[in-house]
């Protein structure tokens, strides 16, 4: 595979995530970029946190194991 | 929007040397080598982008790297989840309040506990200002970050020193000022407010004076401080990486490896040292170069490009991005301009200074004049 090729893939990827558009590759799967508030969270322990305002890939794919059973 | 097949296959075209079959093609092989390596049970992972994997349920995942997430979430960039106190309201903890304070008091049957007590809630009050100056702070602790806040207390100690001296010539002052009015108390009445204001310009200028000789001593004291963060990098992994990676780009930046998830950490470390190895001289060579390759001014390193930089202006215009970047360069600055594309429009991105860390980044903040110390962010160098 070609060194070039993986450079401009990620280059072109991390452009479009950074522009909070979506990409979608046929027969892989869709990446979003989802953008989630400050919110506060409460761990087991009876601690509460607020987090952090934050924007995430998620990779959403409908491709599964096929030799499983 | 939403970027299909087709339109990556065109930006990537556009991105590359490569026709559009060839590109077609080495996208097909990608989603190939994704799919058979993790229907073997593997995880393939793209250096700096992220891990392809079936779960447990047998669905495709991705997790996306570190460098990947972090750039995405710039904006946000260390930010930390901060602990709230869970009876209060507030976003952010505050100072102790004063009833809490009268609290013990009341309820003290000996004063061993309500010394014990007191002592608890110095702690208590002591632990809040850590945690207050800890909101949304930098995630790194590193070794020199340490350093840097010890050295910020040490200057603090410096300005108790001068309030104190301030405190004095203050008392002075009043003293004269006791002593002078006393022999005509009907004219004190009528100068008094006159009296005041003069007071207040002299500890205005006093107070100028001793901001300037601050200014200087803090000058002084920068300069160790500077050594420390430039001798820190060589020691830390993190850095070895980088820096290989950057000299082994072609043969190792992109280099797709399959490997067992369990085992990605061990692997990732193993191939580190592995890199340590083969390109001694990388690390042996000590601050000297380092301190040419990052920095906040002096001219643009091509080879510091891997790291980060911070943004103080984006134009519409190329020229006008120019101009700026012309100014801050005369300034002594490293100066970065850049395009991106924000919302479909092309934005010029006016940086300053290349970082190999976003911490490093982020320490080099305070050093810019107002208001860009304020009005900034952090973004990933990009070289191609």
């Amino acid at each position: 595979m070609d060194t070039e090729f993986i450079h401009a893939f990620k280059e072109v990827l991390r452009e479009q995530f950074v522009n909070q558009n979506s990409v979608e590759i046929e027969g892989l799967g869709t990446f979003d970029v989802k953008h989630y508030e400050q919110h506060q969270k409460r761990y087991d322990t009876g601690k509460v946190v607020m987090m952090p305002p934050a924007d995430v890939v998620e990779f959403k794919s409908n491709i599964r194991i096929s030799h499983e059973n | 929007m939403k970027i299909d097949k087709n339109k990556l296959v065109d930006l990537l075209v556009e991105k590359t040397s490569m026709e559009k079959a060839e590109v077609e093609k080495q996208l097909e092989q990608l989603i190939d080598r994704i799919i058979d390596a993790a229907h073997r049970g593997k995880a393939l992972e793209i250096k700096e982008f992220g891990v392809f994997y079936f779960d447990d349920e047998g669905e495709l995942k991705f997790d996306p790297s570190k460098e990947l997430s972090t750039e995405i979430s710039f904006k946000y960039a260390g930010m930390k989840p901060i602990e709230l106190q869970p009876e209060r309201d507030t976003a952010i903890p505050l100072g102790v309040d004063e009833d809490e304070e009268k609290v013990p008091e009341e309820q003290t049957p000996t004063a061993d506990v309500a010394e014990t007590e007191e002592a608890e809630k110095k702690e208590k009050r002591e632990k809040d200002k850590d945690e207050a100056d800890d909101i949304f702070g930098i995630e790194e602790d590193d070794e020199d970050f340490d350093f840097l806040s010890d050295a910020v207390k040490e200057s603090e100690a410096e300005m108790d020193v001068w309030d104190e001296v301030e405190k004095e010539e203050e008392k002075e002052k009043k003293e004269k000022e006791a002593k002078k009015p006393k022999p005509q108390p009907k004219q004190k009445k009528k100068s008094s407010a006159g009296i005041w204001v003069i007071a207040a310009l002299l500890l205005i200028l006093l107070l100028a004076g001793l901001y300037f000789i601050f200014i200087d001593d803090g000058f002084m004291a920068d300069e160790p401080q500077q050594a420390a963060v430039t001798e820190q990098p060589a020691p830390v992994p993190d850095e070895i990486s980088v820096i290989t990676d950057e000299n082994a780009e072609f043969a190792e930046d992109t280099e797709m490896t399959p490997v067992e998830p369990e085992q990605e950490q061990q692997n990732a470390v193993s191939e580190e040292e592995g890199l340590q190895n083969d390109q001694p001289e990388t690390i042996t060579q000590p601050a000297v170069d380092e301190q040419s390759t990052y920095g906040l001014m002096g001219s643009i390193n091509d080879e510091a490009n891997n790291g980060y930089s911070i943004v103080l202006h984006s134009f519409n215009s190329e020229e006008n991005a120019r101009e700026t970047a012309a100014r801050l360069s005369e300034e002594g600055y490293r100066v970065l301009v850049s395009s991106r594309t924000v919302t479909g429009e092309p934005v010029w991105r006016v940086s300053v200074g290349q970082f190999e860390t976003l911490a490093q980044a982020q320490e080099n903040i305070d050093r810019l004049p107002s208001p860009y110390n304020v009005q900034n962010f952090i973004h990933r160098i990009q070289n191609n």
